[in-house]
Order: C-alpha cells, then structure tokens, then sequence
C-alpha cells in the first residue's frame, strides 16, 4: 500500500538537506555572535528530525492514502489559468487578461453556454475595474488598450 | 475613571465617518464570506490587505478586525439553514441549529444565534478592556530572552492545538519560520537565500504566501469535488426568540461569553475549540443532555456566544504582548507592522486612539451586525444560491488582485500560485496551514529575539533559564512537547497488551 507521509516525509527531509547546506554557506558564527546562517541551520536540523519522525510513524502505523478528488484534472486548468494570467497580465493589461481568464475558468465547468460565459466575464471586468481601479485606487497594469 | 475617557474617546475614533463605513465595510465583508463556504476570514484579509495601505493604520485595523467577527456571525447562518458551516467555528452549530431549523423554527434558531453573538461580542469587550491595561503593565518588564520563550511557547500550543497530527502541525511551524529567513538578514544586512532575485530581498511577501495557502489551494480542491449547494427552501418567519427561548439560553449565553473569552486568550485555541468546548459545556449542565443533537436551542447559543468571545480574548495577546494566538491575528499583527506600529506593552501608551479606538468600533461593529444579521438573513439566502462554478473564478481573480497590487509585481503573483499548489498538497496529506502562516509571521521577531539574547548572555542558554518567565514558559513548552510522545508510547504498550492477549 502507497503511504502518502512517507512520500511527504521524504520531501520535507530533502527541503530540510537543502536548506541545511546553503545555511552552512551563509556561516555560522560563534554562540556569542550567531551568525547570518545559525539559526536557519538549526531550523533545518530541527525540520530534518521532525520529518524523520513522520516517516518512523507512518511507517509502523499504516494509512489509506486520501487520494484526489474525481476531477483533479480541474485543478490543473484551473492553475494552467492562473499562471497564463500572470504570464499575460503585465503584457495584455488587466481588462482584456481578466476577460480571457474568467472566460477560461468559467469553460471548466458545464453548463458551458458561451452567451452567459461572456456575459458573467464582461460583468465581472467591468465591476472589478470599477471597484479596484476607480474606487480603490489600486494600480492595475494598462497593457495594450492603455487603461 | 481612567478607563470610562479611554473609552469615550475610543467612541470619539470610532464613529468617525471614515471609520464607521470601513467597520461597516469590513463586517458586512465578513458576514459575505462567513456565509460563503469556499473562502474563510484569513484568506479575506490577506486579500484586502494591499488596500488598507491607503488609509489610516486605526481604520485599516478597524477593517481587518470586522471582517473577522463579521465572519463568525456569517458562518452561524449557513450551519443553522443548510447544515454547512461558513466557517469551522460554526460546526458545532449546525448540530442543534439545524434540527431546529427543521423543525420550523429556524427564525429563532438564526435570532438566538445573532442575539448570543452580540451579547458575547459586548461582554467580552469589558473583559478586553479590563485586563489589557494590567497585562500591558507586566509585559513592559520582558526583555528578548522572555519574547523568545514565549513565542515559543505560543507556536508550541498552536500545534498542540492541531485538529490532526501534531508532529506534522510542528513541522509546518519549524518550515514557517524557515521561510521568514529568507530575505536580508537581520543584523547582518546580508542576502539569505535569494538566489539573486530582487523581489526576495525584502523576503516573501505575507499576502501572496496566505492568500496561496489559505484562498487558491481552498479553490483547488474545491473544484475537485464541486460544492453542491442545497437550497433552503422554506420560509423564515419570526426571528424574535420567545420568552422560553430566552429563558433556556440566558445561563448558556453567559456561560458560554466568559468560556470563549478565556479560551481566545490560549495562543493557537481560537474560536474554533471555544465553541467546541461551549457545546461540550452545555451538554454537562444540561438536565437533558441527551435531547443535545435534536433541536435545543442551548446548543446554539452556547457556542455561538463562544465563538464570538473568543475573537475578543484573541486580542489581548496581541494587544499587550505583540504576540498573535492565531494566524488570524497574525495577519493583524502583519498589517500593524506594515503601517510602521509594533503591537505590544507600548502600543497602549503610544498609539492609544489605536487600541481604544479598535475595541469601540468591535462595539459598533456588533451593533452593525445585528442590525445588517435579522433583517438581511434573506440576501444571505440567495447568496447561498451563487453556483460554486461562478463562484470559484471571482475568488482566484480577488486573490490575483490582492496578491498583484502589493507590490504591482508578478514575482508575488507567482509566489501566490507556488503557495497555492504547496497549500493544496497540504490539505491533502493532513498537514495545517495556520502554524506555518503564524510561525512565518512571527519568525522575524522569534529569530531577532534569540539572537538578542544570545549576544546579552555572551552565548550562554542559560540565560533562558535564570529568569522565571522564561523558565516558565519553557517548562510548559516542553510538557507540551512531550505530552503526545508519552501517549504514543502509552497507546503502543496497550495495543501490545492486547495483541499479547490474544495469543
């Protein structure tokens, strides 16, 4: 059977090496004048133990892995979305990259009647400009259409 | 007579103009996501917190704080109409408050709940009030050896408060305060793993790492499983309770107000245990416990008056110490630093209008909340009726907005989506994102703390030791620290006994 903290352990064990190693970098110093890298060293110990007892306890003590949910597929077009935007944000300007991610999120799910998606999308655009770009004053990047 | 002009002139800052509309901004902000289930008050805050940036640290405050109680008022009514809870304070509600809602009586379930939370939300403060000034007083002696121990001891209990496992709670407050290292260092001024990026050198931004963990990795398993909303259909008439509602949640509602005070005092406790532990309560003063569970109004004022008193209690760390007891407050304590003021024993004598003005606009704000809660129950109905699927891209694109205008920098966006895919791998193997978002806030302080100490004892730990605060505090930190071992090792003889047993 797949044991899910093992796996978990394992990342935070290898997090915990990592930053150990650049913590020895950074330098100790002396206990009487810690240095830059002192306490992120023992932090790091500290990690690495910890996920060394995880692993110890789930090993003896065995557990149904969660699992994800049926339509994991969701998250990932979901996160796909918000990396595009923040990939088109500075280049495309708010309006026109919020369209197109509303749009995109909005597609994940049924039912997907194009005259409502574009409708809720153009809503949500203007509402949202209104309230953080002219009430809020929030400075939102303007992009190719310069608003 | 002190503390009667501290509090008129607490009045004077809260009802200003400015000040009642962002308290009103804030609560009806929390009543919203209260009663919506796929966002919480810690993923709100973070959200709005670019925005306090423009207005007055005490109005900013103001704002944060409503969106808190506000919440806890929000999250009753879903529990008591749909038998989901807006918020994990308000699950104990749903046990009684839906059955009555069954039974027709959901008007004084939703009238009840709205009167305790008031009546809590103001006796609390007087407790607020009354033991700040005193506590304040004693913290002006701590020096950095008695922050350190006590911060210590405040991140221990959050783990040992932990819903699950408590070795995984500690982990994630030990990678929380790994994360705070990153930026300049300190006392030394020099880079910590930045790796030449410019945006790191301030260190990572508290906005996008909440909002990831606590707004885009919710919306990611969300729309795994798809909410599904149940649509309450029946009507609510007459939210008055009667006299015999009154008479039987009067004792519950005190009861439950000085409990939920005592525990938000705890760091890591919170709401959530107070309303528990308020249930439990009732259930042990109850003539019938056993009706518990079918409709008794008890077990609706009780926690709800909890809940709410907890919020207050929640302060006076802060308030005094400069210390949050939960990441809620950690946030709160986040922003106060932004707006350049440090929470602690000073903050009472340098920035009274801050304090004194918080806590009076928490009294108007729970004037508000009755006021917007009994008449407005039939918005928050429809609100209820918003698909998830609508929902869900508002969400991300307030998350996006709030994590973008910080900085107007797409590096914290991108932080935002890195936190957001480690917060959803976080929910799904168990591990909790509050003592990773309170040790990362606190961390800065934690790190200054021990070094500080370090460089006054000449590198000596017993510094840690020689004073009684410290000592006491650490001594607690270890009994914490070892009280799960214990029981680990107590649960694997038992179940050696009985497998000896059994050959």
């Amino acid at each position: 059977m797949r044991n899910d903290d093992q796996v978990t352990s394992l990342f935070l064990l290898a997090f915990a090496i990592f930053f150990s190693i650049e913590s020895l970098r950074l330098g100790m110093g002396t206990l009487r004048e810690p240095g830059a890298g002192f306490i992120p060293f023992i932090s790091s110990v500290l990690l690495g133990c910890l996920s060394i007892c995880i692993f110890i306890i789930a090993t003896l003590k065995k557990k149904a892995s969660p699992g994800f949910g049926k339509d994991w597929k969701k998250g990932l077009w979901v996160l796909g979305g918000l990396l595009i935007y923040d990939l088109l944000l500075e280049r495309l300007g708010f309006l026109i990259s919020t369209f197109l991610f509303m749009i995109l999120a909005l597609l994940s799910f049924p039912p997907r009647r194009l005259a409502s998606i574009l409708l809720v999308s153009s809503l949500t655009v203007i509402i949202s400009y209104l309230i953080f770009g002219v009430w809020l004053k929030v400075q939102l990047p303007k992009g190719i259409l310069g608003i | 007579m002190d503390l009667f002009q501290n509090i008129l002139f607490g009045f004077q800052v809260a009802l200003q103009p400015i000040n009642l509309l962002y308290c009103f901004i804030g609560v009806f902000i929390g009543t919203l996501i209260g009663v919506l289930p796929g966002i919480g008050p810690v993923g709100t805050m973070a959200i709005l917190f670019p925005i306090t940036f423009k207005i007055a640290p005490v109005t900013a405050i103001i704002m944060l704080a409503g969106i808190y109680y506000g919440a806890m008022y929000g999250g009753s009514t879903t529990s008591i109409l749909v038998n989901i809870p807006g918020e994990a304070a308000s699950v104990v509600t749903c046990l009684d408050g839906y059955q009555m809602a069954r039974q027709g009586r959901a008007g004084p379930a939703l009238g009840i709940a709205a009167f305790s939370s008031f009546i809590a939300g103001t006796l609390s403060l007087v407790g607020l009030m009354l033991l700040t000034i005193p506590l304040a007083e004693a913290a002006l002696k701590f020096g950095p050896p008695e922050y350190f121990a006590v911060m210590s001891l405040g991140l221990t209990l959050v783990t040992y408060l932990a819903r699950q496992s408590m070795i995984k709670a500690l982990a994630m407050a030990v990678l929380g305060l790994m994360l705070s290292f990153i930026g300049l260092d300190l006392i030394t001024g020099e880079p910590r793993f930045t790796y030449n990026i410019p945006e790191l050198l301030d260190g990572i931004g508290v906005v996008p790492l909440v909002v990831g963990v606590f707004g885009i990795s919710e919306v990611l398993v969300n729309v795994e499983i798809e909410i599904q909303r149940t649509t309450y259909k029946a009507r609510i008439s007459n939210l008055l309770p009667t006299l015999q509602d009154w008479k039987d949640s009067a004792n519950p509602i005190l009861r439950g107000s000085l409990l939920g005070f005592l525990i938000g005092i705890l760091p890591g406790a919170g709401s959530i245990l107070a309303s528990f532990a308020s249930y439990a309560l009732e259930k042990r003063c109850s003539r019938t416990p056993e009706k518990f569970g079918s409709g008794m109004i008890e077990g609706v004022a009780g926690p709800e008056s909890a809940n709410n008193s907890a919020v207050s209690g929640g302060f006076i760390p802060l308030f005094t110490l400069g210390i949050p007891s939960n990441a809620i407050m950690a946030l709160l304590l986040g922003a106060m630093l932004i707006h350049g003021l440090q929470p602690g024993p000073m903050l009472l004598s340098e920035h009274p209008a801050l304090f004194w003005g918080v806590v009076a606009s928490m009294y108007v704000g729970n004037f508000m909340l009755l006021a917007l809660n009994l008449p407005l129950i039939g918005l928050w109905v429809q609100v209820l009726k918003v698909p998830y699927r609508i929902l869900f891209p508002l969400i991300l694109l307030f998350c996006l907005i709030g994590s973008y205008s910080l900085n107007n920098s797409t590096v914290d966006v991108l932080i935002m989506i890195i936190f957001g895919i480690v917060g959803y791998f976080m929910r799904k193997f168990g591990y909790e994102g509050a003592p990773m978002v309170m040790a990362f806030i606190l961390g800065p302080m934690w790190e200054s703390a021990l070094r500080q100490s370090l460089l006054m004892s000449k590198g000596r730990f017993s510094i840690f030791l020689n004073r009684p605060i410290s000592l006491v505090a650490f001594i607690l930190t270890l009994a914490l620290l070892l009280s799960p071992t214990l029981s680990f090792i107590r649960e694997k003889k038992e179940v050696l006994k009985v497998l000896e047993k059994e050959e």
